[in-house]
């Protein structure tokens, strides 16, 4: 017997999309944003020779050959141990001291609040390199060069205003009765801000400390300037051996590799927070 | 048992004795630097990662750790002067660049070396600093008569071509240091192979602003004439001299090689022209003598060009005007080291005959006369020997004139120069341009001031000066 070709929808079930083009641009689109990436790591698998092949090879023998180096020859994981410590670390403390702030700036009128809150701002307008030499001197007369300890408070400081910023916005978002019954009922202000507004914060700060951290991870001028041999980060690393007077491309593309792999596990991980974060404050209630 | 098998068990055992005893009894003073740790720092460049093959062998010969910091090229002077200027005694001993000797010793950020040298407790007997060639070991690291540092290998600028693309083309290249490579050569040799639509540019030129004082000097030094040499810069006065017909054809010679250039070449630096290179798509580029194995001769990681090139010095410009350059990285122990027994230790073993001709295997280029004669250097850069006499008789150290304000002045070569080759200006406004910015660094420096009679001497007119023997050095 044949099959009757029509199908029975139910009126309650969802529309629908007819719109397949959509979907076309939109494969088109990740296509166009993946493809290099794709490309760089492929080249981390390739040998020496094959990565530097003027005609493009989809197909290749693999060779671990570039992470032999990276890994073995040039003991770059402690480089990533080193960035692993100080991002999360620098990720946890400005994210911490920074939500306190964001939270009086977001709460509370005192005088000069605007002008702190611009401030906070400015900090972050500053060109790296026109604070490097003092902040040079200051790690020196501190004993903080080649530290991980001085990169944590470094990049803690100069991360608060980012996060101070970003958590100022999305405190205000939340109406202020929510504290003030629970107040009602008791509560400290601390307490009710532990119990009711930090709860609904929470996907907001997973996307400010997603952001921070890889702020952190890929930070480059001041982990050149003020480390050496002992709490160097990734960034340094991977250009002073991927990139000398000539370019090892099957280096550079391994040396990528291992420094995305934990920030792309990392946002996939907390995935549904950020977009959850980033969309917090998108419609007024 | 016979003659024979008595000789062959005889030279056995003697072999075993020699191998078994050490290649140089460490001294007291050695002895007593184990369990110490020198920090080096270092640009990543092959000639260093070579030496760093020989870190374990000298750890465990004299029980002094080794750290290398290696930081980007690009990084290097920035990260070297502010550890320098800060005197933060991070690191034992630097990398110098022969460019820069003036500025750090005239700041006082190195340490001299002859009272090392001369130092039987830390260097070893047959250390012999008389086996540098002169000139490189005073175009390296004497400055104001004092040695401060040594070299671990000095050579000119080139150019290197595929034979085979050239063979293909119908004709051969010439020898080094053939008359007949001439700058008019070199254009219609690129011009005969250039062809774009099938990947292949007739040469991979390095236009960067920051690389003019590298990769365009030794166009500047050949379009003299044999009446000009010595003035491309300055007089006996010090007055600048560059605004002149040969500094603006040397410039307009530069700029021709664009037409080989892909449109968006105006910041390629040695890194771009020697991808492209490598790659197989460039018929010739520029080539420094101590990059060669690392950049185009080493058959595992440059397989589309190794064994195929020929390595030819800058060419000849229209007078028969060859350029003498002299480029050198050496080693300079900090003046704020607290370990500088040790890191000299080190330095002196790292480069010994022994060490610097084991070296050559690897990529290190050689400075001693012992280096350039040894087999090692003859097998696996074959390309080395042919330099030997230019190195001693021909090339001029002060090429990049040893002044503190030889920095700036290169600077200002690149930017006019590199805005010549975006079009912003022409050869003649970049001509005047860099005179006056090159008398505005002179002013600054104290050059003009009326009267002054220490002004420092012009070496390069008469290069008796760094033909003194190595040991004659303060």
């Amino acid at each position: 017997m044949k099959k009757p070709t029509y199908s029975i929808e139910s009126p309650a079930a969802p529309l629908v999309q007819r719109n397949w083009w959509v979907y076309v641009v939109l494969t088109l689109v990740c296509l166009v944003n993946f493809v290099p990436y794709l490309w760089v790591v492929m080249t981390g698998f390739m040998d020496g020779a094959s990565a530097s092949s003027a005609t493009p090879a989809w197909f290749f023998t693999p060779s671990l050959e570039a992470f032999h180096y990276l890994i073995v020859e040039k003991g770059i994981m402690k480089n990533f141990f080193n960035s692993v410590i100080v991002s999360l670390a620098s990720t946890f403390f400005s994210v911490t001291i920074g939500m306190f702030c964001a939270y009086a700036l977001a709460r509370y009128d005192f005088t000069g609040r605007d002008d702190v809150s611009f401030w906070v701002l400015t900090n972050r307008m500053m060109p790296p390199v026109a604070v490097l030499i003092p902040i040079f001197v200051t790690f020196q007369t501190a004993g903080l060069l080649d530290t991980l300890v001085g990169l944590v408070i470094l990049y803690t400081a100069m991360q608060l205003p980012f996060v101070v910023w970003m958590l100022t916005g999305y405190f205000r978002d939340i109406p202020r009765r929510y504290e003030e019954s629970a107040m009602v009922d008791g509560d400290t202000w601390f307490a009710a801000f532990r119990k009711v507004t930090l709860p609904l914060m929470m996907p907001s700060i997973t996307a400010t400390s997603i952001f921070v951290m890889i702020l952190s991870w890929n930070e480059f001028a001041f982990a050149t300037f003020l480390t050496s041999t002992q709490a160097k980060t990734m960034p340094p690393a991977i250009m002073a051996y991927s990139i000398g007077a000539d370019i090892r491309w099957n280096v550079l593309g391994a040396a990528v590799v291992l420094i995305t792999a934990p920030l792309i596990l990392f946002v996939l991980l907390l995935q549904r927070q950020l977009i959850s974060g980033l969309s917090q404050g998108t419609v007024r209630k | 048992m016979n003659m024979v098998k008595l000789s062959a068990v005889t030279a056995a055992g003697l072999s075993l004795m020699l191998l078994a005893l050490p290649a140089h009894a460490q001294t007291e003073a050695q002895k007593a630097l184990a369990g110490k740790t020198v920090h080096f720092l270092a640009p990543s460049m092959p000639q260093f990662a070579a030496l760093a093959k020989f870190f374990p062998e000298f750890e465990e010969k004299y029980g002094i750790k080794v750290v290398v910091d290696e930081v980007p090229f690009e990084n290097y002077r920035q990260k070297s002067l502010v550890e320098m200027q800060q005197g933060t005694g991070t690191y034992d001993f630097f990398a110098v660049d022969v460019m820069w000797l003036a500025e750090y010793a005239a700041a006082g950020f190195l340490e001299p070396l002859m009272p090392y040298v001369k130092n039987a407790d830390l260097t070893d007997a047959d250390y012999d600093i008389d086996d540098f060639l002169p000139r490189v070991i005073s175009g390296t690291g004497v400055f104001n008569d004092t040695l401060y540092t040594l070299p671990i290998g000095a050579g000119p600028v080139g150019t290197t071509f595929r034979a085979d693309i050239a063979e293909k083309a119908g004709f051969k290249l010439p020898e080094r240091f053939s008359p007949e490579f001439t700058t008019k050569y070199m254009y219609d040799a690129a011009k005969k192979v250039n062809n774009p639509e099938s990947n292949m540019i007739g040469f991979a030129n390095i236009p960067g602003r920051w690389f003019w004082g590298v990769t365009y000097l030794p166009y500047l030094f050949a379009y003299q004439t044999p009446e000009t040499k010595g003035d491309e810069y300055v007089d006996k006065d010090w007055k600048i001299t560059i605004n002149n017909e040969r500094t603006v054809a040397s410039i307009d010679y530069f700029l021709s090689l664009k037409e080989f250039m892909p449109a968006d070449s105006a910041n390629w630096g040695i890194g771009e022209a020697t991808a492209v290179y490598q790659a197989g798509n460039a018929f010739g580029t520029w080539n420094y003598q101590d990059f060669v194995k690392g950049f185009f001769e080493d058959s595992e990681t440059q397989a589309k060009v190794a064994g195929k090139n020929v390595h030819l010095h800058t060419p000849a410009g229209p007078d028969g005007v060859i350029d003498p350059w002299f480029g050198a990285w050496s080693l300079g122990v900090s003046k704020d080291s607290k370990n500088k027994e040790a890191a000299w230790t080190f330095m002196q073993w790292v480069t010994s005959k022994d060490v610097q001709a084991r070296a050559t295997q690897y990529g290190a280029g050689p400075s001693r006369h012992s280096t350039y004669k040894s087999e090692t250097l003859a097998k696996y850069q074959p390309w080395w020997p042919g330099v030997y006499d230019f190195m001693l008789k021909e090339t001029n150290p002060d090429e990049r004139v040893r002044v503190p304000e030889w920095a700036e002045i290169s600077d200002v070569m690149g930017e006019e120069g590199n805005r010549v080759w975006i079009g912003e200006i022409d050869s003649k406004t970049a001509a005047a341009n860099m005179e006056k910015r090159m008398t505005d660094a002179m002013r600054k420096g104290g050059y003009y001031i009326p009267g002054r009679s220490d002004l420092p001497k012009q070496q390069w007119r008469d290069l008796t000066y760094y033909d003194r023997l190595p040991s004659e050095w303060n």
